[in-house]
């Protein structure tokens, strides 16, 4: 090579990198870069008070700061260096309307983050506002998003932290990803909603938690006065009430001024709604309920709209659905009933847990392997009484429960003893005074709770069937185990009498085996758009209001350690 | 002196802290891996007399094939109750624990009694 050729060469190494570092510098005064060495430094902090509900909480979403601007070289995504983009005041609004999606505006600080906005642009034109304060609102508005869109993944209150019984199947998203999108495509809406349940009763609730919130905002509706039983014939100022209440709920749509066949009606409609028998008169249960405001209601769909954060994102389909305030089982298949009936759960001091499971195996004439609880607390003392109880009712002694079982003499056994621990199992026989009844639908859950049959099925004539140990006991348990044998030459009901005829144990497997929801909707929308309400049983709504009203933003140091500040022009 | 007898006594409770974890551990190990076995030997069980009932020629064959069926469902949904007991935290583990070692004992008992009714 030539002396000349080699000069060129440098030459123009040296050109490129004189254009390359021109570039550079240019490129570090645009308004964008400065935003973004003002990002990098607040990301860089470790010490950051930020809003959230624990330290946890906070500690993680702040990760998943750290990680969206890591990803986009601290790119700012709110802000263009000259000032607020418009997808903030899309943020903005969408926490605003953040009370649809079952979450509380309030704890996003809406109002905060407007001023913020307000601030940087008031800045007057020609003037770029100050790089720190763009990063400033660029990092609390992807923190906002994060915490937000935490919520509507998983609910804002762990279910635990209310019922350490209460499982929930966490739901996974790549949340950096989701705001990227919602920033590439200008939309945080639709972001947001794309975390949301998909099921189309959430949508359903949604629409009715907007309607109840008009109502409330328009002062709701007014209490009726105590008194007598209203029943049809009446005409009264209470009455005049009555039609007016069940005129904004829309179970009258006409107002006619007497208690007359259509009210009567109404009365019923309302009360078939809220659980109550519908008896179309108004007694004084009927009064309760009609007299809940309708900011109590509203607070009620926000509770329920919270729940539905905690389930899986796929329910399966079909799935078998238990909503223990409505004490009632359903065969869900594309998004409609297709198997209905009474279900009796566990009474408020032995509740029934909220689990998601299978249905893998049903057992016909189920043996009842008696738990040591009612074994000590409800068998024993019988035992003691009458000597002869276990064996009229076709239980066994077994030696030491948890070991091989084998059989020992129940007069071994001192059974006025119930202060120590059982040191016996109890077993009873398949047949007529098994609890269990004939049929039993497997669940391997944690909590040994399964779906069974009942020979005390005057139970489902109650209308709160509040009454196991925690156990489901179902009211068409043939039908339920042809249902989820369907397909299967052993799941018709007639082989299925049979089995139960002969008497004897018999376990047959769900080959597709059914997911299994065991759930608390107070307030639900039917497929029809029927409203629907129940009591609070457990007390969950009111232990979650409570977590909610307490579980106020607060603000935390992400990790309370001096750090010195990365300088920078 | 006042310091030093409390700090012993924070000692000893660690101590015996740290003994019960580690018997409840031990016990925990012991009964899970006994119940693998007892559910591996029923399988074994069932899978011998799948192959004794096979050779059945009488009008008993379809009868005992169907409760082999049920039998081997029944160690399935044991198996299943297994896994959702090892996975178990340590407080519901002692309540479910009964109801898998009576699975186990009602599962073995009825394949004894089949294994009885085949060879009798």
């Amino acid at each position: 090579m030539s002396r000349k050729a080699a000069y060129l060469i440098v030459f123009l190494v040296l050109a490129a990198f004189g254009v390359w570092w021109l570039y550079q510098a240019l490129e570090a005064r645009t308004p964008t870069s400065r935003v973004a060495r003002q990002v990098r430094i607040l990301v860089q902090r470790k010490s950051l008070p930020l809003p959230g509900t624990s330290r946890q909480e906070a500690a993680r979403n702040w990760s998943l700061v750290r990680e969206f601007y890591q990803r986009r070289g601290t790119k700012p995504a709110w802000t263009d260096g000259r000032g607020p983009l418009s997808v903030t005041q899309q943020l903005v609004a969408a926490i605003e309307e953040s009370g649809r999606r079952g979450l509380d505006p309030a704890d996003y600080d809406p109002a905060g983050l407007t001023d913020q906005i307000a601030k940087l642009q008031s800045v007057p034109l020609g003037t770029p506002p100050p790089a720190r304060d763009l990063a400033a609102l660029d990092v609390r508005a992807t923190y906002t998003y994060f915490r937000m869109a935490n919520h509507l993944l998983n609910g804002h209150v762990p279910p635990r932290s209310l019922d350490p019984d209460w499982r929930k199947s966490p739901r996974a998203a790549n949340l950096a990803g989701n705001l990227e999108s919602a920033i590439r495509a200008n939309d945080v809406s639709k972001a947001f909603d794309e975390l949301a349940p998909k099921d189309p009763a959430y949508a359903r609730l949604q629409q009715t938690w907007d309607e109840y919130a008009k109502l409330t905002q328009a002062g709701g509706w007014q209490p009726i006065p105590g008194g007598a039983p209203m029943r049809p014939g009446e005409r009264s100022t209470r009455v005049q009430a009555l039609v007016l209440r069940l005129t904004a709920t829309r179970d009258l749509l006409t107002g006619p001024s007497s208690y007359d066949g259509v009210v009567g009606e109404a009365v019923r409609r309302f009360q078939a709604r809220h659980g109550l028998a519908p008896t179309g008169l108004v007694d004084a249960t009927t009064l309760a309920a009609l007299n809940v405001p309708a900011g109590s209601r509203l607070r009620q769909i926000q509770l329920n709209l919270e729940r539905w954060h905690w389930l899986p994102s796929d329910l399966g389909d079909p799935y078998v659905l238990v909503n223990i305030p409505d004490y009632r089982l359903d065969v869900i298949e594309n998004g409609r009933s297709v198997l209905t009936m009474a279900v009796v759960v566990g009474k408020r001091m032995s509740p029934t847990p909220m689990f998601s499971d299978r249905a893998v195996a049903v057992e016909v004439n189920p043996y009842w392997n008696i738990p040591a609880s009612i074994a000590k607390n409800e068998i024993a003392p019988k035992a003691a009484q009458d000597a002869g109880y276990l064996e009229r009712s076709h239980m066994h002694v077994l030696s030491e429960p948890g070991q091989n079982g084998t059989e020992v003499d129940a007069s071994s056994v001192a059974w006025s003893d119930t202060s120590s621990d059982v040191s016996y199992a109890l077993r009873q026989d398949p047949g007529p005074d098994n609890p269990l009844g004939r049929i039993k639908i497997a669940l391997p859950n944690e909590y040994d709770v399964y779906l069974h049959d009942t020979p005390a099925g005057q139970l489902f004539s109650a209308k709160s069937r509040d009454f196991s140990h925690g156990c489901i006991r179902v009211e068409k348990p043939l039908d339920l185990a042809a249902y989820l044998l369907r397909g299967s030459s052993e799941g018709t009901p007639e082989h299925l009498q049979q089995l139960i005829d002969s008497g004897e144990n018999h376990w047959i497997a769900i080959h597709n085996p059914v997911p299994v929801h065991i759930l608390y909707w107070t307030a639900w929308v039917d497929p029809d758009g029927t409203v629907q309400f129940r009591n609070d049983v457990y007390g969950h709504d009111q232990r979650l209001d409570q977590a909610l009203r307490e579980g106020r933003v607060s603000q935390f140091e992400i990790n309370p350690q001096p750090q010195q500040e990365e300088s920078g022009p | 002196m006042v310091r030093l007898r409390g700090a012993s006594v924070v000692v000893v409770l660690l101590v015996l802290a740290g003994c019960a974890s580690s018997r409840e551990k031990a016990e925990r190990t012991q009964f899970e891996k006994a119940s693998a076995r007892r559910l591996a030997a029923a399988k074994a069980g069932l899978d011998s007399l799948a192959e004794e009932i096979k050779f059945r020629t009488d009008t008993t064959r379809a009868k005992l094939a169907q409760r082999l069926d049920s039998l081997d469902v029944a160690r399935g949904v044991a198996s299943l109750k297994l896994d959702t007991l090892k996975a178990t935290e340590s407080k519901r583990w002692r309540e479910i624990k009964g109801e898998m070692a009576d699975m186990l004992s009602v599962l073995e008992a009825q394949t004894d009694s089949l294994r009885a009714q085949l060879r009798r």
